[in-house]
This record gives structure tokens, sequence and C-alpha cells, in this order.
């Protein structure tokens, strides 16, 4: 083929990609409507069952006249929600997911510019305090909804002052290499960590500003402070994100914390990694915050989303299935967070978290910048 | 120049004049790059004497602020992050112009065998993500666990380190290996083009071949290996993944990486992002001045002339074997051991270091997770689409700009400068500015695929337009003359005598802007949608949720396919006569 035919086709490929451009991706085109005034309610959880089974057929019709779309953004990979989005579609087929993947900063980012440009996109977002704190708190831009399963909550679970639906959390624990330490020689606590013998020994996670505020809300601000720094000065190997799991298998350092006990850590370990779990005598909890926004483009698709969350069944399954823990003290605790049921849980609110811009600076100061 | 060949006189020649093809070409390319690189700098300049968001009610209230810079400065650690940057860079830069330069003189210049497998391995490189090859060399060089270092205690019977992956000296070795196949693509193109006749009358003259390389070759290449140090000087700056991952443990900060430490509350802090980046524009700036000064003396580097001209290979002698080996030793260090240790972490589930029992349990369980992951296919055919349409829209704006620069029409510097300038805006600027833009403007562009092709432009131009500008250097102006004096238009001279002897450069750059496509993710976490995800959006989702097994899986696929393609460019290049060396 001569350089200039050859050229020709590939510009005419490549021109085609710029036409193909134009007509893929976009804001999803479905039906949105806004709510009646009976399904724009705040709670559902003082509802009689009748009166609730009327809502919830009510809220599935108007789902499907919004097209069943449902915008979710999440800071969490969509391989770790999958399984979840799979249970909801066996119980309500007609909802599609539209999952926009990023970072906790650029989802926030997201969020609060298209509220201010008005076009909002995203119905429901998944995070944690910061979001909390910065999408509810400060700009304003959460739903208020409490979905029927909260009802029978106990109090130390029930997160009465947060727009959010907290239906599972997370628990934090000490990890460590079960070819280099047995289950007795392990350290049991934080605080052995700053003994001299576990000196560079030890791997910490500095992507867990949860954890850090959440042992400083439980310990006070002072012995927390001070047993951060002790760790910090015991000379730990610092890192960032699942690679330190694997880091921890191969043997760079002996132990690793603050790690969560999910799917990940579940599947290495059946995977045959030498990974072994200690839960510490006071567990720190990180709750799974699930944010439906006011100005949802779905507001019915986002509610029945809430509802199926804290729904008995999902509940009683979300364990085994997602390996976390459900906020529903009679589901079922996955193998991995077994320990907690015997010991004393912590949870880190919004609350009890402390200023944010504070908590990030002290935080970097005592384990990164030094 | 082509108002030479307007004839006659008065108001209409005048008009005709102005609406020539060079000249309203000229402005079409000017309101683009205003659009493409003007506004995320303003914006990058006017948020750094913020202390608003622009989607503040007061943004654009007149009232300035030091207090960024005050902030950045305060921290005590600008700069020693900046003297930490300095040596990062300068080093990383230093260590791909030298090999990257060797390997395209090797697979362009010479006969030594073996040069288009050399050539092949240099580029494929740039097909692995960008997170895959630190964590690779974790394993191959951690004091602790690292292949190497295992060895070398073995051998040594010691307690000892070969070489700390963690250290200064593993960063800038690693991330120059990194940027290597961008330098190997800049001045291959340079080298493709070198009139051999030249070097043949230093030989004839009396010179050793080594002082034709010395006196003639490097020289000549010189605007092109210039272009390239400042472009690898540049990115090395704004490098994150290898510093965040290797750097983090011993505490080594450079500028990405302390960006993405001051900003991690949201919203993000575009107000400090701008001042460290202002910083980085100010480095630039004086860069390209710098650079500058080759392009005004540019006709003393054309080689490709209306005279003929041979591009002979400099026969190596008895040194073609030994010149060889080097270069795979080379390549065996950037690229093969690097890739042998993703496919060993492909294949286990877990990393475990080599052995003949973790070889027992090894299997193809990642590469059946990596495929069947949620939407694999749909990431990599959006990478394809916007690669291929960012693709166009970036050489045509790199050929008319280097084209406009290199002809010292007037304007033509301010087209070049617009080009230059976007290496210095970080990518997570471009995101943010895009996306403010995207709504801000009530045209239905956010979340498509035209959203990331417009930022990718921004993003990728700075590259692929210095490596057109430092071929369009080579090319002399009399060609193009003489078909306008045989009656041809302006575009019809781009078209029949420019663009094909820019081939080799354009081709290249169609390359690095479809690889750059393929990895770009700090952008694209600000614009894609649910529908506009891109491979890497779906790697991003495997790292942050699986073992790295998968990821590496992912990787490889991803290797295979580039070498495939590359490999299949290079038979092409082969049958259309254009034996650019390696590429």
């Amino acid at each position: 083929m001569k350089p200039r035919r050859l050229s020709t086709v590939l510009i005419g490929v490549a021109v085609s990609a710029l036409v193909l451009a134009g007509c893929g991706g976009g804001e999803s085109e479905s039906e949105s409507s806004a709510l009646s005034e009976d399904l724009a309610v705040a709670s559902t959880t003082d509802m009689t069952d009748d009166e609730y089974a009327t809502y919830m057929t009510d809220l599935e019709a108007a789902s499907k006249k919004e097209g069943g779309t449902l915008s979710y953004y999440f800071s969490a990979p969509a391989t770790s929600a999958q399984p979840l989005f799979d249970e909801l579609a066996k119980k309500y087929p007609w909802i599609k997911i539209e999952y926009v993947s990023g970072g906790t900063l650029e989802l926030i980012e997201r969020v609060t510019t298209e509220s201010a440009s008005g076009r909002d996109s995203a119905d429901l977002i998944q995070g944690g305090p910061l979001e909390d704190r910065t999408l509810c708190n400060d700009q304003e831009l959460c739903m208020e909804y409490n979905p029927r399963g909260e009802k029978d909550l106990p109090e130390d679970r029930a997160y009465a002052d947060c727009l959010c639906t907290v239906a599972d959390f997370f628990t934090f624990h000490i990890l460590y290499n079960t070819d280099k330490l047995s289950e007795a020689e392990a350290p049991k606590t934080f605080e052995e960590l700053t003994e001299p013998k576990w000196k560079g020994k030890f791997g910490i996670n500095i992507d867990q500003l949860d954890w850090f505020a959440g042992v400083l809300a439980e310990m006070g601000d002072k012995e927390g402070t001070k047993m951060m720094e002790a760790l910090a000065a015991n000379d730990p190997i610092i890192y960032s994100g699942s690679e330190g799991l694997e880091k921890l298998a191969a043997g760079e350092f002996q132990v690793a914390l603050p790690q969560t006990a999910t799917r990940q850590v579940s599947d290495m370990v059946d995977g045959g990694a030498p990974i072994g779990v200690v839960t510490t005598p006071t567990v720190i909890a990180q709750p799974d915050m699930y944010f439906a926004l006011a100005d949802a483009p779905h507001p019915a698709t986002a509610r029945l989303y809430l509802e199926f969350l804290m729904s008995s069944e999902w509940q009683a399954q979300l364990g085994e299935v997602v390996k976390k823990v459900p906020i529903s003290p009679e589901a079922p605790v996955p193998a991995v967070a077994q320990g907690i049921l015997k010991n004393t849980l912590f949870f880190e609110t919004t609350e009890n978290f402390g200023d944010y811009d504070d908590r990030v600076a002290q935080h970097q100061s005592i384990f990164i910048t030094g | 120049m082509g108002a030479r060949f307007i004839s006659g006189a008065g108001p209409l020649a005048s008009l005709r004049a102005a609406f020539a093809p060079r000249r309203w070409v000229f402005w079409v390319m000017l309101l683009v790059l205003l659009a493409q690189v003007a506004l995320p700098i303003a914006i990058l300049l006017f948020t750094s004497f913020k202390d608003a968001r622009p989607t503040d009610s007061d943004f654009f209230a007149l009232d300035f602020t030091l207090e960024n810079f005050s902030r950045a400065y305060d921290s005590g650690r600008l700069l020693e992050v900046t003297w930490t940057t300095v040596q990062f860079a300068g080093g990383s830069m230093l260590v791909s112009l030298v090999l990257g330069t060797f390997l395209a003189w090797v697979t362009a210049r010479t006969n030594a065998p073996f040069r288009g497998l050399i050539g092949l391995l240099t580029i494929v490189q740039m097909a692995v993500p960008g997170i895959l090859i630190p964590v690779a060399w974790t394993f191959l060089a951690g004091p602790e666990i690292g292949v190497v270092n295992e060895a070398w205690r073995w051998l040594t019977s010691s307690e000892g380190v070969l070489f700390d992956i963690y250290s200064m000296k593993g960063l800038i070795l690693v991330n120059g290996l990194t940027m290597m196949p961008m330098v190997y693509l800049f001045t291959v193109t340079v080298f493709s083009s070198m009139n051999s006749s030249l070097e043949e009358a230093a030989e004839v003259s009396g010179g050793s071949k080594w002082q034709a390389l010395r006196h003639i070759s490097l020289p000549l290449a010189a605007p092109g290996i210039a272009a390239v140090a400042i472009m690898s000087l540049m990115r090395a700056w704004e490098a994150f993944e290898v510093p965040w991952i290797l750097g983090l443990r011993s505490k080594i900060f450079t500028y990405a990486s302390e960006i993405y430490l001051k900003t991690s509350t949201p919203p993000s802090d575009v107000g400090l992002i701008s001042t460290y980046a202002v910083f980085m524009l100010v480095g630039a700036v004086l860069l390209i001045w710098w650079y500058d000064r080759f392009n005004q003396r540019g006709e003393r580097y054309a080689v490709i002339s209306g005279k003929n001209y041979s591009a002979n290979r400099l026969d190596l002698g008895r040194w073609r074997r030994p010149v060889a080996a080097v270069s795979f030793g080379v390549l065996s260090v950037a690229i093969i051991v690097p890739m042998l240790m993703l496919v060993w972490m492909s294949l286990n589930t877990y990393y475990r270091a080599p052995s003949w029992d973790a070889l027992k349990d090894v299997g193809l369980g990642a590469y059946s997770l990596a495929l069947q992951s949620p939407n694999v296919v749909q990431g990599f055919v959006n990478s394809l689409v916007i690669g291929l349409a960012t693709s166009v829209a970036v050489l045509v704006l790199s050929t008319f700009s280097a084209w406009y620069s290199a002809r010292r029409i007037p304007g033509g510097r301010l087209l070049y400068l617009l080009t230059s300038v976007p290496m210095a805006i970080p990518n997570v600027i471009v995101g943010v500015s895009f996306l403010w833009i995207f709504l801000i403007v009530p045209l239905p562009i956010y979340a498509t695929h035209w959203a990331l092709v417009i930022a990718y432009v921004t993003v990728i131009i700075a590259v692929v337009a210095r490596l057109v500008s430092a071929r369009m250097l080579q090319i002399s102006a009399e060609l193009e003359e003489a078909a306008q004096v045989s009656g041809a238009s302006f575009l019809r001279a781009m078209w029949s005598i420019v663009v094909p002897l820019l081939m080799p450069a354009l081709f290249a750059g169609a390359l690095m802007t479809m690889v750059m496509s393929f990895r770009e993710l700090q952008t694209t976490l600000y614009l894609a949608g649910p529908n506009t995800r891109t491979a890497a959006v779906v790697m991003f989702d495997m790292a942050g949720d699986g073992q790295f097994s998968t990821v590496a899986a992912f990787g490889i696929v991803t290797f295979v396919l580039l070498f495939a393609g590359v490999y299949g460019y290079q038979r092409l290049n082969a049958r259309m006569g254009l034996d650019g060396g390696g590429l």
C-alpha cells in the first residue's frame, strides 16, 4: 500500500473515532420525575406494616417510571460493590447502576461542582465521615431519609445525626505474617508495637486516617497522640494502599496496621497468603456511609436502594457476600472479623472525628513529614 | 512567504491575502490552542492568587491574596521539596537521555544486529501501566525481599544490600528507565533523518567514525536532544507514581507527592495546587526560552532538503555484537527483568519469592479475573476511541504549530509557546479546570468522550508537539517552496510535501498519544462518566480492590497487545520504505 493511501486510510479511521467520540457517553437520559408528596417522605421508620407495603409498591412504580437508573459515585473499586449490585438486581431487576469511580477527592469535587452548576448527576455516593462533613454538613447536599431498617438499631449503631444510611462497617485490625510469627508471638495491641523489639519490623498504612481519628477519639486526644508518636518513633515502614498486603505476605515486614478485615484480606488468606488477623481488645470501627443526594435525578430509585441496604434479607447475607460487618447486630459477621464479637467496638463518627484539616495535618506530621 | 505568490495589487489582493489558507489556518490553530491551553493556565494563575474556588460566588471578585504562596513557603518544606525534585528530575533526565539516545543511535544509525527487536522492546515499555513498574522494582530490589538483594546475600553470605530501590538512586534509576521510551521516540526520528553523506564527508577527510559521531551526528541532533531533555526534565518534575510508591518509605518527597499530601482534603485545595504549579510554570517558561534559541537558527539543522540525501548506516565492524549486547543489557534492566517479575506476580495469587516450591502453585487465575473484571472491554474500547480522536487533534495542532514556528511566520512563536507550556500544568489542574468549564458552559460535553478528548489534548500536546517540532527543524523550507512555486496551494504543499516527510514523527506522536491516552488517570477521574470509563479507570479499580496479581495480569495483556501493534507497525514501516530505525 502506498504511504499516502495508507495515511488517508489511517486518518479516516481516526476521524471516524472523532465522530464516534461525539456520539458516545454523556449523561444518561432517563425520565426523572419529582416525587409525589407521599413518596418524598423523610423516614419510613414510623410507618405501620400496611403503610410501608403500600409505600414500597408506589416507590417501585416510581423507580420504574424514572427508568430505574441509579447514578452511583463511590471511591471503592467497582469490583468490590459488584456482588451487592448482583443481589440488588435479583430483587429489583429494572435497576441499572451507573457507577462513577474515583478517589474520595475527585468524587467530592465532582458532586460539589455539579451541584454548584445546577447539573446534578449523582444519586448516591458511598463514603465515610469526610463525605458527611463536606457534602452534608458544609454543602448541605444530602437527602434526609431514614429507611425502615434503621428502626430497631441499638443507639450505638443508629447514627441519628447523620444524613446518611449506615448499612455496614469496617473494623481495623493488626495483620501479621504467619510464616514469620506464630499466633502467640503476634502483637495483641497497638501499644505493644511501641516496644523496642518491634523497631523497624512493622508497616503502617498511611491511608487510614479514619483509624487515626478513631484511636484519638477512643483514647482521648492526649493519650492517643502520645501512642501514635511512640509508634512513629519506633521506625515503622510506611506504605500506602493495597500493596501493603502484598508486602506483608512477601515478608517485607512482619506486621501491618491498620488494615480493615474485608474481602481483599479474606481472598488473600483463602488464596494461601500467610496472613493472620489480630483483633485488638477495643476495635475501631468505621461506618460505611451511603448518602442519597437531595437533588438526585432519580430520587425514587435512590430511596429504594437505601431500603434494600437496610432490609433484613440483605443484612443477613451482607457479611458473606461482601465480607463487611452488617450494622444489624443480629446479622452474621464474616469469618475474617469474627474476633470483634468478643471485643469492644468503638465507632468513629463525624462528630468524634475532630476537625478534618487538623487531623490530616496531625497525621501527616507524625507519620510522614516528621 | 505565501504572499509572494499572490499576484496583483490593491484592496482585492489584500483581502485575498487576509483569507489565504495560511492565515485562517493560523487563526483556527490559535483559537483552539487558546481554549485548550490558555484557559487552564489562566484559571491556574488566577486561582493561585485567590482564597476562593471557581464555584464560589466571590471567585471573580478582584480581591487577590498571597496567602497561598505564604502557605506553600511557610510549611518549611518548599525549599527542601524543590531541592529533592531538582535532584530527582535532573538524575532521571540524565539516565533517560543517555540510555534512550544510545538505543536510538544504535537502531537508527548503525548496523548492529537485532536492532528491530531492540527498538520494539524499548517502545513497548510504554504500554505497561505506570503503577506496575515501581511495584515490580519493589520486589526486585527492595532491601528485605528484593530478588536482587536476596541473590546478593546468598552469593556473598552477608546480610548486606546491593541496591536499595527506596533510595534517591533507586528513584532516579526507575524513573529514568520509565522515561527512556519517550526519549527514544524523540531521538530516533531525529537520527533516522540524518544525512549520512555529512558523516561520510568527515571520514573522507580523515576523521574516524567516532569523530564523525561526536562532531557531526550529535551536533546535528542537538535540537532534538535538547527538546527531549527539556521534556523529560519537566515530566520527571511532575512524575507521581515512582516518587509515591518508592519514595514514601524513605520519606523522599518530590513536587508531585508533596502536592498530593498537601491537598488530600477535599474539596481540592486548588489555590495551593495552583501555587505549586506556578513555580513549575516559571521553570517551564525558562526552559522553553532556552530551547527557543535553537529554533532561531533552525535552518542550520535542516538535513532534509531538495538535494539528494542518503541515510546509510554506520558500519560498526567488530563492534556490532558488543554494541548489541550492551543494548540488550540496558533493555534487560529497563524492561525484560521487570516484565519477568510482573509475569511472575501475575501467576501467583499473592507475591511469593521465586522458588521451585512457588513454581508448583502458579496458575492463570489472575488473567481470568482481570479479563472478567467489570467493564474491561468497555474500558479498552473507550480508550481506543478517545486515543484515536486525540491523536488526530494533537497531530494536526502539532504539525501546524511546528510549521509556523520553524518557518518563523509571525505568531508562530506564540503557537509554539502555547503547545509547550502545558507540560507545566499538573494533570489535576487540567482535570479540575475542565470539570468547571464543562459544567459551566451550557453544552452537553460533560462526561462524554469529547470531554476526555479535549482534556487529553491539553495533557498530551506538549510532548507530541516537541517531537514533531524537532523533526520539522530538519526539513528545509525549500521543499514546500518548490511545490508552491509550481502552483500548489499552502494546504496542498503541506499535505503532499511536509506531512510525508514528517511521517516518522507523526507515527511516533500517534503512538505516544495512544499510549498516554490508555494510561492517563488523574484527569480522567474528574471527567469520565459511567459510559466513558477508560482502561486506566478500570485498572485503578482493580488496583484498589484486588491483589496486584490481577493488575499485573492486566498489564501483561496490555503489553502483549501493544507489542503486537508496534511489531505490525514496524513491518508496515519496512514495506513503506520508511526505515526509521527501530520505530
